[in-house]
């Protein structure tokens, strides 16, 4: 019986997690909050390759969910910036426990919208007078 | 002919128009809804402007429409340029 | 006068635009930028007959194809870039 995932969920996903490397590193490094990995500890954990799960924990550091620190290796640590993003990955790991299939329908519905949505994103970006990082 | 081209002017400024609507309704950024209304009244205007025989050339409340739609422009860009100050990643 | 300023106004908005509209395709490389850039290019010309046609030249002289075909280009182009961009 699946229940549909509420606004929070679907928005924290909209807007911060793109691909499912980021959605597995990202509660992968949860997991273990006060643990620093870097990027082969979490390519050989997650069997995916190293040029994924930088690219992924980039990402993530960049919306503010994970903290890097310098360091040779560089290491990533979970370290949202904002508390209630906190509780809302804390909701987000207990549902893919038991609603797998749901987060992963609802993250390609999401990656559709996203292309459909990127030209007029672009279009509202061009009006930025400072511009914007693409 | 003119009032072949108003129409065409009308209908051509409708349908960004439109568009512009739905992206608004899916993005949720304002600056959408400004560009919506522009068009949409550079539409009304060549509207008038065939229902009078006359367009902004001649006839001042026609083209009061095409500097409401310049405005609604402008307004839109500067409200999102104060909304969104920082130069940053969403 | 006034009215000299107010279209001088509405070009430049629409000049602006259409400048903006460029420096976003040029680092984006999105299509829809690249049309409506064109659309804006061609009110801003439609904008700037118009001052011509009020201003500059004599009420023999009328520059309305001048004026309309240039927006009409312009905004034709933009409904295909629309169109076509929204898969």
């Amino acid at each position: 019986m699946a229940i549909e995932l509420d606004a929070e969920i679907r928005r924290l996903l909209y807007e911060r997690i793109a691909s499912y490397e980021q959605l597995e590193a990202l509660l992968l490094l949860r997991a273990d909050a006060g643990q620093s990995f870097s990027v082969p500890d979490v390519a050989e954990k997650l069997r995916i390759d190293e040029s994924s799960v930088a690219a992924a924990l980039e990402e993530l550091t960049a919306l503010r969910l994970l903290e890097k620190q310098a360091g040779s290796p560089l290491s990533y640590r979970f370290a949202p910036v904002e508390p209630d993003t906190m509780v809302a990955v804390d909701r987000l790991a207990a549902l893919y426990a038991e609603q797998r299939l749901e987060i992963i329908r609802q993250m390609s519905a999401n990656a559709i919208e996203r292309l459909r949505s990127s030209a007029a994103r672009t279009f509202a970006d061009a009006f930025l007078l400072r511009g914007r990082k693409p | 002919m003119k009032f072949y081209v108003w129409g065409v002017l009308a209908m051509a400024s409708l349908v960004p128009a439109l568009f512009f609507l739905r992206y608004w309704r899916t993005s949720r950024d304002r600056l959408f809804a400004f560009f919506a209304i522009a068009f949409g009244l550079m539409a009304v205007e060549w509207l008038l402007a065939a229902l009078g025989g006359t367009d902004e050339a001649d006839h001042f409340q026609v083209l009061l429409l095409r500097i409401l739609a310049f405005v609604s422009i402008i307004v839109g860009v500067l409200d999102k340029n104060r909304r969104e100050r920082r130069p940053s990643g969403s | 006068m006034i009215a000299a300023i107010i279209y001088a106004a509405c070009a430049l908005t629409s000049g602006g635009c259409a400048w903006l509209l460029a420096r976003g395709y040029h680092s984006s490389g999105a299509r829809l930028l690249f049309w409506a850039t064109w659309c804006f290019v061609g009110l801003t010309i439609d904008n700037i007959v118009l001052f011509i046609d009020l201003s500059l030249t004599p009420s023999t002289v009328d520059l309305f194809y001048w004026r309309t075909i240039p927006a009409a280009v312009g905004l034709t182009v933009m409904i295909y870039g629309l169109i076509w961009e929204s898969r």
